[in-house]
């Protein structure tokens, strides 16, 4: 039994000194940035973080068990990390979400795209969805300081990417030997494939070793991957950021005057904890933070904190992957990076956008059929060993592995009312909260879009010589966005252009939460500058 | 013994053998007449089956003999150091130096086959002391201790040397044929050895260094040249368009 539930109310924390002006809730890119810059202005910041801290010295140990099948990212409390799935897509959440201090970013491949500038104006460009209430020109610097921050690795070879006022920190990688053949063919059908942005060290940056291709990305031993555990070590360092991990809010609290008092959080044995705050903000991933303000309400606010719009929780939105695999008759030696080198956003911001999803494409070998099950069919029946061994597993892998070249595109989502994110009715968590249930369903448009995304599938086989093409496979759960969005309407959106919420005056909400619509590219950079720009307004706010 | 006459005679000229009898027997004394030609193809019926089933069943067991499988009842656990550096050893016969895992990781390998798969661990016990044996036997000293080329000896000693698929004009008769001599050849405890354990090494281990049997110079989780991945592995031919190429637009 809790302290809190003993009538006895929650242990108030106070961390140093006299407690935090800002209580930040969450710990991956969005919190660990926005606390970074509070820190770095000597704003007092305490940071709560549901999952544990992985230490930086462990990192070599969690590769080991990375390479022998453990996933070390995974859920370390599955019966607190429940949620349930009821639409069209059984969705996948608790596959690539990460809950400990760096979060998501702690195993992101860590492609650093700008959205463009259009993806920003929706409605008023193509007639779907909203506009968000700032434009790619407001977000421009921030972009830059994020490229900075993350250090982003790039060549500005991309024709369709948006305006930008400064270069990239670091030189961009080569392409891959396999994605060369993807990128020819592409060019044989007029489509240009140019380089990712990637927060990757080409070259040793700000403490950073180089990239030397471990060829395990989400768990890179060394740091050439950026996690936001960086900046979370960066902003303690200032002194002035405390970060309390295993720390789960399962409620924030109001103290009257339209303003949050206290955010309450649980410890693993159950034990209640609060903390009082001048400011607070939700950085705690597009469906906790929306279910954080659900589980919220409380008299005066009886559907949810900040939820006068009754927009929280809505307007969900994911960024699948549709792929098929070809089998090619050369071999493409793929998996010696960790990571993808090429991409076209020649489709991203295509001319009949108001009717079907833009989308990225590109083609990369995938291993296709693993040399383990080659290499078992063959110890199975031969009678060899030594160099004999050796030559006929050799022969057989060379003529079945490494020819599958994987061509896919990811498509946009848009806001729609089908897409939610809402309070479970019947299922509760370790703490007895309900727990998130979320609704996925495929949009018209976005099938458009992959359909689309289809027909270049099959012209770029061809092109290829292959021999054979897959079926098509779909990917979901790498990003989610939407279910606390930005507008300058309080009728319709959750926070204003400042992040801060409509409703509450000290509350604000960061993170791909905030997102109008998804565009067609990965969102982390975009929600790093949206931090970045909030810890500004915070300072500015404090000061 | 079946008198054969009696249904021979039965039959009229032209009759197909297994064709109808042309009139009913008269109802004799068997002890003095013999059995019927029903009654002698049923029998014949029920002693064919029976026979089969004997046999299935004898072959069944001899077959499992030769194919023998793992005793999970036996359970899992982690080998003496002596037992797994013996299958350290035996790797190093099975799998060139060119696609092998270092040694710390094939007693890794080691650890996790007998500590996860029930049975094993019995098995690579009763490999290594086999192995210690033939070593024992025909250079007066344990297996780990020989040289690689000692080593392979031993194994030439008790086991034939042919390829999983034959890729003459009979495909797959010769490997059979080795196979199945080798297996009868040789006794349960070769016969496990070679089974049940060189087979599974020779799995575990190349599933371990994949990287570098699939011609990469490095092992995921261990640093290498971080522009290789722009060419193919060594001595492999360059067949990719160039980046000169692809940024003229000139690919094809």
């Amino acid at each position: 039994m809790t302290a809190a539930s003993k009538g006895l109310g929650p242990q108030v924390v106070t961390p140093r000194r006299d407690g935090p002006t800002v209580c930040v809730i969450g710990s991956g890119v969005a919190g660990a940035l926005t606390a970074w810059k509070l820190g770095r202005a000597g704003v007092r910041t305490l940071v709560l973080e549901a999952g544990p801290r992985y230490p930086r010295g462990e990192a070599a140990q969690r590769m080991e068990r990375f390479l022998e099948g453990d996933y070390p990212w995974s859920s370390n409390w599955p019966d607190r990390d429940v949620f349930s799935s009821v639409g069209e897509v059984d969705y996948p959440l608790n596959d690539h979400r990460v809950q400990g201090v760096g979060g998501t970013t702690l195993h992101w491949q860590a492609y650093s795209y700008r959205f463009l500038e259009n993806d920003f104006r929706m409605r008023s460009r193509y007639g779907v969805a909203e506009d968000w209430p700032i434009s790619y020109d407001d977000l421009e610097p921030y972009y830059g300081e994020a490229e900075v921050e993350l250090g982003v690795a790039c060549e500005e070879d991309n024709p369709f990417a948006a305006p930008r006022t400064q270069g990239f920190p670091l030189p961009g990688f080569p392409w891959a030997y396999d994605e060369r053949f993807a990128a020819a063919a592409a060019q044989r059908l007029g489509i240009t494939f140019h380089s990712i942005p990637q927060a990757r060290t080409s070259e040793a940056y700000r403490g950073r070793p180089p990239c030397e291709t471990y060829g395990v990305c989400r768990v890179c031993p060394i740091r050439a991957r950026y996690g936001a555990d960086v900046h979370v070590e960066l902003a303690e360092a200032t002194g002035e950021v405390t970060v309390v991990p295993n720390a789960r809010v399962v409620r924030l609290e109001t103290g009257g005057a339209g303003r949050v008092a206290r955010a309450v959080y649980k410890t693993r044995d159950g034990t209640e904890h609060a903390v009082a705050a001048e400011a607070f903000v939700l950085a705690a991933h597009a469906v906790e933070s929306a279910r954080l303000l659900l589980l919220s309400a409380q008299p005066g606010h009886p559907d949810g904190l900040a939820n006068s719009s009754r927009t929280v929780g809505r307007y969900f939105m994911e960024h699948m992957g549709q792929f098929r695999l070809a089998t090619l008759d050369r071999p493409l030696y793929p998996s010696r990076t960790g990571f993808q080198t090429t991409v076209s956003q020649q489709f991203h911001d295509r001319e009949d956008r108001d009717q079907a999803s833009g989308f990225l494409f590109r083609g990369t070998a995938s291993p296709g059929p693993s040399p383990e099950s080659v290499i078992a069919e063959v110890a199975l029946r031969s009678g060899n060993w030594g160099e004999e061994f050796a030559r006929e597993v050799l022969e057989r892998i060379d003529g079945e592995y490494g020819r599958t070249m994987l061509i896919g595109s990811n498509a946009e989502a848009l806001p729609t009312e089908d897409n939610w994110v809402d309070l479970d009715p019947e299922l509760t968590d370790a703490f007895g909260d309900p727990a998130p249930r979320i609704s996925y369903s495929i949009s018209e448009y976005e099938r458009r879009g992959y359909e689309d995304g289809d027909r270049w599938i099959h012209e770029m086989a061809e092109v290829l010589g292959a021999r054979s093409l897959g079926p098509i496979q779909n990917h979901f759960g790498s990003h989610q966005a939407g279910t606390c969005r930005m507008g300058h309407d309080p009728a319709s959106s959750v926070v204003d252009r400042n992040l801060r919420a409509h409703d509450v005056e000290n509350l604000y909400v960061v993170g791909s939460s905030n997102f109008v619509t998804h565009s067609v590219v990965n969102p982390t950079l975009t929600i790093a500058a949206l931090a970045l720009r909030l810890g500004d307004h915070l300072v500015r706010q404090s000061g | 013994m079946v008198d054969m006459r009696h249904d021979e005679d039965e039959r009229a000229p032209g009759d197909p053998i297994d064709g109808p009898v042309r009139s009913p027997p008269p109802a004799q004394d068997e002890g003095a007449r013999g059995i019927s030609r029903r009654r002698f193809l049923l029998g014949s019926a029920v002693g064919m089956a029976g026979l089969g089933v004997v046999g299935y069943s004898g072959l069944t067991v001899a077959r499992d003999d030769l194919r023998p499988h793992l005793d999970p009842a036996t359970g899992t656990g982690s080998l003496a150091a002596s037992e797994r550096e013996t299958l350290v050893a035996l790797s190093h016969v099975l799998v060139p130096s060119a696609y092998r895992v270092n040694d710390d990781r094939i007693r890794a390998v080691v650890d996790e086959a007998t500590n996860e798969v029930p049975g094993l661990l019995d098995e690579y016990r009763r490999g290594a002391r086999v192995l210690d044996d033939l070593a024992d036997r025909r250079f007066a000293a344990p297996f780990a201790a020989l040289s690689i080329g000692a080593r392979d000896q031993v194994l030439d000693s008790v086991f034939w040397r042919y390829p999983a698929e034959y890729r003459g004009g009979m495909e797959d008769l010769r490997p059979k044929v080795l196979r199945r001599i080798e297996r009868i050849r040789n006794g349960s405890e070769i016969r496990r050895l070679r089974q049940l354990v060189m087979r599974d090494l020779l799995r575990r281990i190349y599933s371990a260094g994949v990287p570098l049997v699939i011609g990469y110079s490095n092992l995921p989780g261990v640093p290498g040249n971080p522009r290789d991945y722009v060419t193919p592995p060594e001595g492999r031919p360059d067949e990719a368009p160039s980046m000169s190429e692809l940024r003229a637009g000139r690919a094809e």
